[in-house]
């Protein structure tokens, strides 16, 4: 028996008998070891006390090995801070990143605080056991300009949120939006600047690069610098003219070319918004707002109205290619609310008063959302088939579609 | 060693980025965890298993590992804090100062996430800091990744018997060397007993 030795082997069997190791046997000798003597006892206590003081030493560790990969990676390939070196050009690296973040479905903003259990570990990831306050902020009829602790800029859209701790104190800073949002990130190579949007994590990595995200689908298009974009535990790192969609679905993170997409670019450029709205499809038409310099006026001032702006521009005058847009944002809206799927529409009309498609009136409440989110002045309609109306709208037939 | 181990590390000699991730995010959180034992500061403990791995990625191409992965990752992370520790000590140059100082600006958590230890913590810290190395990456294992005695000896390689021989060892050296510093606490024990 280990126990007749007391010397050679009852230190292995009372770490043993600590650590939940021994048998039920040599949990036996040991409580009847230490009840022969004082000293037996006393020995043991000193064990415990030592073995109970080192776990005071322990810390699990609340570093997300995701963003610790990430920043692993940007020491690695050294040409991304490469452009820190030039000293002069600091003015310039404060305002490192410009990110958009753009919801389609803007009215979630109100109830996406609500994810709790989301937000909790992405939040302690960077907090570790301080958890200073929330700060949230959301957005009703009227767009504003939040900034942060760390002096980026967020510009909140019309019914969006953004939340984010009253100060960066862990190894990220960390924000969580729903809605539209334009950011302005300072840069600090040291914290990422890491945004968290549907079940995207996207990070800063690189110098600047624009995001765009809609409800539960989430798009990523980088026009300059490198983008970490993390969905669950894969990692998908974005260059220029690279974008990534994502669904709720696991399938479909892959990046790719981003050439055939509509999609629309906000730039920070000395201190005003330049604003860029691009239509491509395979034809190669294009609208190019640089063309429109009262409309990019009217958006430089408030960048939130774009929407109802390039819609009143838009109207009967605008090019196939932007009605088309249109006429496809709705229609996807249609398909993923699960209202009409793809293909199954083959008419509509939207306008203040009502919403039928094929011919069938949508409930007021399916009205009122639709209404909210594309009609955003009185007398503006949108319709697909049938006959083209007067007034102000959009109209396609179905074969231009 | 595994045979997963070995395909992985022959994929990083080739240079496999993918698997030098995988590599790293298998053992980032209980070298950090470890780390941080050593240096009770969460910043400093990233740097320094980032340090690991990154000299280990500009190595890759050489990098063999004869004892366990595990081990081996230890043995570095261990090595790189008490040159990191060493380095601190020197810290007089102004240059430094400034950096750390700079550092301390930027990001809070300096403060924040550094921990104030007492003294029985201090001196055991420095205890375990001491053991011999085998002693001390079983006693870290068992202790802050609870493991299990069997799942030390695979990843170590080794049988449970040296574990158990092991653990024994870490316990009585640790109280060898705080021996004068126990009694008292021990009798603070008994009186409130």
């Amino acid at each position: 028996m280990k126990a007749d030795n007391p010397n050679m082997d009852m230190d292995e069997l009372l770490v043993k008998y600590l650590a939940g190791e021994a048998s039920a046997e040599e949990r036996v000798n040991v409580e009847a070891w230490m009840g022969t003597s004082a000293a037996n006892k006393a020995y043991f206590e000193h064990f415990k006390l030592l073995w109970d003081e080192s776990l005071k030493l322990a810390h699990s560790s609340a570093v997300d090995e995701d963003l610790a990969w990430g920043r692993l990676r940007e020491r690695i390939h050294h040409e991304y801070l490469a452009a820190e070196k030039p000293k002069r050009s600091y003015q310039w690296l404060k305002v490192a990143a410009v990110v958009l973040l753009a919801s389609a479905v803007a009215l979630a903003g109100p109830y996406f605080f609500n994810h709790h259990n989301d937000s909790v570990r992405f939040t302690s990831a960077g907090n570790g056991i301080h958890s200073p306050g929330l700060m949230k902020s959301v957005t009703g009829d009227t767009v504003r300009t939040d900034t942060l602790p760390d002096g980026s800029e967020v510009t909140l859209n019309r019914y969006s949120g953004i939340s984010y701790p009253a100060s960066f104190s862990g190894h990220i800073r960390n924000v969580q939006l729903s809605g539209e949002a334009f950011f302005k990130v300072t840069h600090d190579p040291r914290k990422p600047f890491v945004v968290k949007v549907n079940d995207l994590l996207v990070t800063v990595l690189g110098t600047s690069f624009n995001i765009k995200s809609a409800g539960a689908e989430t798009e990523v298009i980088v026009e300059s610098g490198v983008v970490s974009v993390t969905k669950r535990s894969k990692t998908i790192t974005l260059y220029p003219g690279e974008k990534v969609a994502s669904g709720e679905a696991d399938t479909g993170f892959k990046k790719e070319r981003n050439n055939d997409t509509l999609y629309r670019t906000y730039r920070y450029k000395q201190r005003a918004y330049a604003f860029k709205y691009v239509v491509k499809r395979k034809t190669d038409t294009s609208f190019d707002i640089n063309k429109h310099p009262d409309l990019l006026k009217k958006l430089l001032n408030d960048p939130g109205k774009w929407a109802s702006l390039l819609k009143k521009y838009g109207a009967q005058n605008e090019s196939l290619e932007v009605r088309r847009a249109i006429i496809r944002s709705v229609l996807d809206e249609l398909a993923k609310e699960n209202i009409a799927p793809n293909g199954t529409v083959n008419s509509f009309r939207l306008n203040e008063g009502e919403f039928i498609i094929n011919d069938r009136r949508q409930p007021e409440a399916v009205h009122q959302r639709f209404k909210q989110k594309f009609i955003k002045e009185p007398g503006y309609t949108i319709y697909l088939g049938g006959a083209p109306g007067n007034g102000k709208g959009v109209f396609l037939s179905r074969d231009s579609l | 060693m595994e045979l997963s181990e070995l395909q992985l590390i022959s994929q990083l000699n080739e240079g496999s980025e993918t698997a030098f991730e995988k590599f790293f995010k298998t053992y980032f959180k209980s070298l950090h965890a470890y780390a941080f034992v050593v240096l009770q500061d969460e910043i400093m403990a990233e740097e320094v298993v980032q340090q690991v791995f990154y000299k280990i990625w500009e190595k890759k191409a050489q990098l063999r590992i004869h004892t366990s992965v595990k081990a081996f990752l230890y043995r570095s992370v261990h090595n790189e804090c008490l040159n990191y520790l060493e380095r601190q000590k020197h810290r007089v140059n102004h240059q430094n100062f400034v950096v750390y100082a700079n550092r301390s600006q930027v990001s809070h958590e300096g403060a924040a996430m550094r921990v104030e230890l007492n003294e029985l913590e201090t001196r055991l810290k420095r205890a375990m800091n001491e053991l011999p190395e085998q002693c001390r990456t079983i006693f870290y294992m068992s202790r802050f990744e609870e493991l299990k005695y069997r799942e030390i000896a695979v990843q170590m390689g080794i049988s449970i018997k040296t574990v158990e021989a092991q653990m024994g060892k870490a316990l009585k050296v640790l109280r060898k060397k705080l021996i004068d510093f126990l009694p008292l606490l021990i009798w603070l024990i008994f009186k409130t007993k």
